[in-house]
C-alpha cells in the first residue's frame, strides 16, 4: 500500500513510548504495534483524532504518500 | 440461537447423514443386488464390482461430511468466516465434481451394457440432480466465505 504510517517517527520526536501512547489513547498496544508496522488496512477517523489530539500533530504528520516506485 | 447450539445441531444432523449413508451403501444397495441375482442369476458377478463401485463412490461423499464436519465446528468460535473454510468448501466442490463423474462413468456403462431399468434411471436421475445441486452451492460458498473472510480481516485490520 503507497500509504506509510510515520507514527515511530512522531513517537520519537515526543519522545513518547507505545505503551505511554496506548495509555492515553484508549487503543490497545498490539493494535498501535499493527498500525506503527504498516501492517493496517485502515484508519478510524475517531483514532486518528485521538492520535492527533494525545501528539499535538496534524494527520498529515502521521501518514504520507509513497508511490510504489519511490517505495 | 447461539452458535454453539446450531454447530451442535448441524453436526447431529450430519451424523444422521453419514449414518443414512452408511446403510445405504452396506445394507439397501447389497440387499437390492442380492434381489437383483435372485432375479436375474445370470448377473451374479455383476453384484461384487457394482457393489464395489458404489462403496468407491460414497468415499468423496463421506469426506465431504468430514469436511462440513470441520466447518460446523467452526461455527461455536464463530471462526467460520476464514480463509480455510472457503479453502474446504473450495475441495468439496471439486469431491462432488469427482462423484459426479464417477455417476457418468457409471450411467455410460450401464447403457452401453443395455441396462435401462427405471429403478435405475431414477436413482442415476436423483445423484446427477445432488451432484450438480451440491457443485454449485459449494461453489456460491466458497466464494461467500472468502469475501466474508476478506471483509472480517480488513475490519479487524482497521484501528
Amino acid at each position: 500500500m503507497p500509504i506509510n504510517v510515520t507514527l515511530d517517527i512522531m513517537l520519537a520526536k515526543r519522545k513518547m513510548s507505545l505503551n505511554e501512547l496506548s495509555e492515553k489513547v484508549g487503543v490497545t498496544s498490539p493494535n498501535l504495534s499493527i498500525l506503527k508496522t504498516g501492517k493496517a488496512k485502515g484508519v478510524r477517523f475517531s483514532t486518528l483524532e485521538k492520535l492527533c489530539e494525545v501528539l499535538g500533530c496534524q494527520p498529515a504528520d502521521l501518514l504520507e504518500y509513497l508511490p510504489e516506485k519511490q517505495k | 440461537m447461539k452458535s454453539s447450539s446450531a454447530s451442535s445441531l448441524l453436526k447431529i444432523v450430519l451424523a444422521v447423514s453419514a449414518a443414512a449413508l452408511l446403510f445405504v451403501v452396506f445394507w439397501c444397495f447389497p440387499a437390492y443386488m442380492r434381489h437383483v441375482v435372485f432375479v436375474r442369476p445370470d448377473l451374479a458377478g455383476w453384484a461384487f464390482p457394482m457393489e464395489a463401485y458404489i462403496g468407491l463412490m460414497s468415499i468423496p461423499v463421506f469426506a465431504c461430511i468430514v469436511l462440513l464436519w470441520q466447518v460446523f465446528g467452526t461455527l461455536s468460535g464463530d471462526n467460520a468466516f476464514s480463509m480455510e473454510n472457503a479453502k474446504r468448501f473450495t475441495v468439496m466442490k471439486r469431491l462432488a465434481i469427482v462423484d459426479l463423474g464417477l455417476a457418468a462413468l457409471l450411467a455410460a456403462f450401464l447403457l452401453i451394457c443395455g441396462v435401462t431399468a427405471a429403478f435405475i434411471a431414477m436413482c442415476l436421475t436423483a445423484i446427477f440432480y445432488v451432484g450438480v445441486v451440491s457443485i454449485i452451492v459449494f461453489h456460491v460458498l466458497a466464494g461467500l466465505v472468502r469475501n466474508a473472510a476478506e471483509i472480517k480481516q480488513d475490519h479487524e485490520l482497521t484501528i
